[in-house]
Order: structure tokens, then C-alpha cells, then sequence
């Protein structure tokens, strides 16, 4: 099929429906409307980390969804560096502090990182399209709303992750040296009692062992 | 000893070549506590699991860890070390599951965090403990040495300035990515791309199987 290679990724209103999705494109692919590279259902985990319930995928040779552009893009989103691109998770799952919404930047990944949320399954799929109205027709029907990202971009943007992970490692160093040098005292030990204030309401609130 | 020699507020992280080690390395620390050649705030084992993510394993004593540590300097690091910002900062990404990069490099920074998150290696236990010990740490360096344990040492209050700017930094580190990912993604030849895309491919776990059948279309 002629037309652009693309990543997908389809938020619903209804959590179910992300299943309802993945077998919509499958059938848009049968009726040759979309050729589906890849598509998979996946969740984020409280921890961030990012499962798959459910795939579909072109070449049962080849390999599975998770052996190609889709499965690198979830082991980049589900990664550490994924967690801090995507801004929604800050320090101990996001209830320390929430480091989302502060820049807009256009950053492919970040954008596919926040749209893949704690708890609410989304769709992520890479097909070659003819134009996006087949599979935004198919998905609105279901509530779902298309993120749509050129392949070539995202493979760009993955070959360049893990350079820009280095460079995000440096600054934050950098950052934490900088910082410890010029802070005041007072400034500190106010900050402090406050993250310890709500890391003893969060063990309140669920106690467990385990942090992050 | 006289309390007044108990001069430096420290935080200490203490790894052992034999793991079973943290534990008695733990017990000795309240040990000393009760001796008063220390003054323990609070200790905990910790673990890195494969993932990332730290573990606690023991600590001074449940009701001394829920009444300080669990919102203490310790509890605090704890969350840090395993969050998003510690297993950056940390380094050694390549050996966590999951994780497509590596990022063990030598880097000269001089981030206490960075030396902690560094410590506290995958699969490993190690001893954090925050106290009051006299500057000379004599005691606690011969207590962990008599262990084969390695003592990583930082005042209390550069952690806590760490701790304190944490937030920022995990802003700034993110800030970096993005705009590098962006700088990137407009001056990447094809041909490096592609090159990139196909080793990467080759690194996933999930290549060729693993996946149950019939999940085809």
C-alpha cells in the first residue's frame, strides 16, 4: 500500500475500548483499508513500567509487535529514561512530586511516553495509511482520540535516546552539585521536612516496603 | 563515650563482598548505638532489583522505621535511589531489564546522590544509615572493615541540599532530553538512523518469539 508509515497511539475514554480498537485496525487491515505493521494494547504500571495485554502483528516470521518500531518504542517508554521524558512520574510513582506539564517541547517520544498513562490501556500500533481519516473515523467511534507520528521521526528520535539519555544524566549531576553548593540552609531544610511530610503521608496511605 | 565527640551528622552507605554481610553490618550499627559511640538515626538493607527499583530488606526496627525513617533522610534516599532520577543519575542502565542503554561512563561530577545511586548496584545489598559519629569514623570504618564492607560517606547536610534540589534536576534532566531528542530527530542523517534502529532491534528480548501464538493477523 502506497501512503505514510506511521506510529499511532489512541488514548480511549473507556478503558475496554482499547481492545475494541486493536480489533478495529486488525479488520481495517483485512479489508486492506490500512496495512498494520504492528499494533499492541499496553498499560502503565504504577511503577511505570509498561505491560503488554494484548498484540497483533504483520509477520509471524519476522517476529512478534514487540520486535520491531513498536516494541523498541515501548522498551524506551517503559525505561527509566521514558519515566523522566514522559513527565507524568516524578520521584516514588509520581506522589512525591509531579514534574509533568511544564515545558511544551516537541519531542516525539515524550509525547508517546505521557500519552501511555498509569492504568488506562492505550493502543499503539505503525501502519502505512493512505490517509488518516479511515483510522480516525474507525477510532472516534469508539471515543478514542489518534496521536499520529511519522515513523521516520520516531526512529530518528530513538536512534537518538540513548545520546540524549547521557546528556539528561549529565545535567542532572550538574544540576544536584550546582544546587547543593548554593542553596541556603534554611531553603533546604524547609524542602526536606516537606518531602518527608508526604513520603509519611504516602506510607501512610499504602504501606509498602518498596519505593518508586 | 562523652556525646560531645559525636561532632559530624553522616550518612553512610556500606556495600560488602559477601551480601549476607549488610545484615550483620546492620545489627553492629545498633550495636554501637547502644553502646553510645554512635548515635543512630536510622539504618536500613537495601537492594536494587533488576528493574531498577530499591528494595528495603531490614531495618532498625519496625517501629523506629515508621516513626522516623520511613519519612526520614533514609526513607527519603530510599524513594530517590529508585525513582526515575536515581537510576539515571546512577549510571550502569545497560544492566537493568528492559533498559536498551547503557550509561556507565566515567563522569567526574561530583553529585552525592550520583555516588549513592552508584552504590546501591543491581541485585546487591547494601547498608544505608543515617548518624551522629565522632569525625574521626573510626568506629563505624573499623566495624565495616572487619566485613569486608566499603564505606561510601556524605554529610547530612549535602545530602539534604541533594535531596532538596532533586526536583529540579529531574526538571532539567528531562528539559535536556527532550531538547536533545528534538535537535537530534532534525540533524540525524537516514542512514545513521537506520543503522541505529537495527542494532537496537537486535537488543530486544522479545525478538523472534516469546510471544504466545496466534496473536497474528
Amino acid at each position: 500500500m502506497d501512503g505514510l508509515e506511521s506510529v499511532l497511539v489512541v488514548n480511549f475514554g473507556q478503558d475496554a475500548d482499547a481492545y475494541e480498537g486493536l480489533t478495529d485496525l486488525k479488520q481495517l487491515d483485512a479489508q486492506q483499508q490500512i496495512d498494520l505493521r504492528a499494533a499492541v494494547v499496553v498499560v502503565r504500571g504504577e511503577d511505570g513500567k509498561i505491560l503488554v495485554k494484548d498484540e497483533v502483528a504483520d509477520n509471524p516470521i519476522e517476529g512478534t509487535a514487540t520486535g520491531g518500531i513498536v516494541g523498541l518504542l515501548l522498551g524506551v517508554i517503559g525505561g527509566p529514561f521514558g519515566i523522566l521524558i514522559g513527565g507524568s512520574i516524578g520521584l516514588l510513582g509520581g506522589v512525591l512530586y509531579d514534574v509533568d506539564q511544564e515545558e511544551h517541547t516537541e519531542s516525539v517520544l515524550s509525547h508517546v511516553s505521557r500519552s501511555v498513562r498509569v492504568g488506562h490501556p492505550a493502543l499503539l500500533a505503525e501502519a502505512i495509511e493512505e490517509s488518516p481519516e479511515v483510522v480516525d473515523t474507525a477510532m472516534a467511534g469508539l471515543g478514542g482520540t489518534v496521536g499520529r507520528y511519522p515513523a521516520a521521526e520516531v526512529e530518528a528520535e530513538i536512534s537518538a535516546a540513548e545520546k540524549a539519555q547521557r546528556a539528561a544524566k549529565k545535567k542532572a549531576r550538574k544540576e544536584l552539585r550546582e544546587q547543593r553548593g548554593a542553596k541556603q540552609k534554611a531553603e533546604v531544610h524547609a524542602r526536606v521536612e516537606e518531602l518527608k511530610a508526604r513520603l509519611r503521608h504516602q506510607n501512610a496511605a499504602a504501606p509498602a516496603s518498596t519505593a518508586a | 563515650m562523652n556525646e560531645s565527640l559525636l561532632t559530624e551528622y553522616n550518612v553512610v552507605a556500606v556495600s560488602f563482598e559477601k551480601d549476607d554481610m549488610a545484615y550483620a553490618g546492620l545489627a553492629r550499627l545498633k550495636q554501637l548505638d547502644a553502646d553510645a559511640l554512635i548515635e543512630l538515626r536510622s539504618a536500613a538493607v537495601v537492594e536494587r532489583e533488576p528493574d531498577g527499583h530499591v528494595t528495603v530488606k531490614d531495618t532498625t526496627g519496625k517501629e523506629e522505621w515508621e516513626a522516623t525513617a520511613g519519612g526520614g533522610i533514609i526513607g527519603l534516599l530510599v524513594g530517590i535511589l529508585g525513582g526515575p532520577l536515581g537510576v539515571l543519575i546512577g549510571g550502569a542502565t545497560g544492566v537493568l531489564v528492559g533498559s536498551l542503554f547503557d550509561l556507565e561512563d566515567e563522569d567526574d561530577t561530583e553529585s552525592v546522590l550520583s555516588a549513592f545511586a552508584a552504590k546501591v548496584r543491581p541485585r546487591h545489598n547494601v547498608l544505608l544509615a543515617e548518624m551522629r559519629e565522632p569525625s574521626d569514623h573510626e568506629v563505624v570504618d573499623g566495624v565495616m572493615a572487619s566485613r569486608s564492607g566499603s564505606v561510601l560517606r556524605s554529610h547530612v547536610a549535602d545530602v539534604e541540599a541533594e535531596i532538596a534540589a532533586t526536583e529540579k534536576a529531574q526538571r532539567e534532566a528531562r528539559k535536556k532530553a527532550r531538547k536533545e531528542l528534538r535537535h537530534e530527530r532534525e540533524a540525524k542523517q537516514k542512514a545513521d538512523v537506520e543503522a541505529k534502529v537495527a542494532e537496537l532491534k537486535a537488543k530486544l528480548p522479545n525478538h523472534r518469539g516469546n510471544v504466545p501464538a496466534g496473536t497474528t493477523s
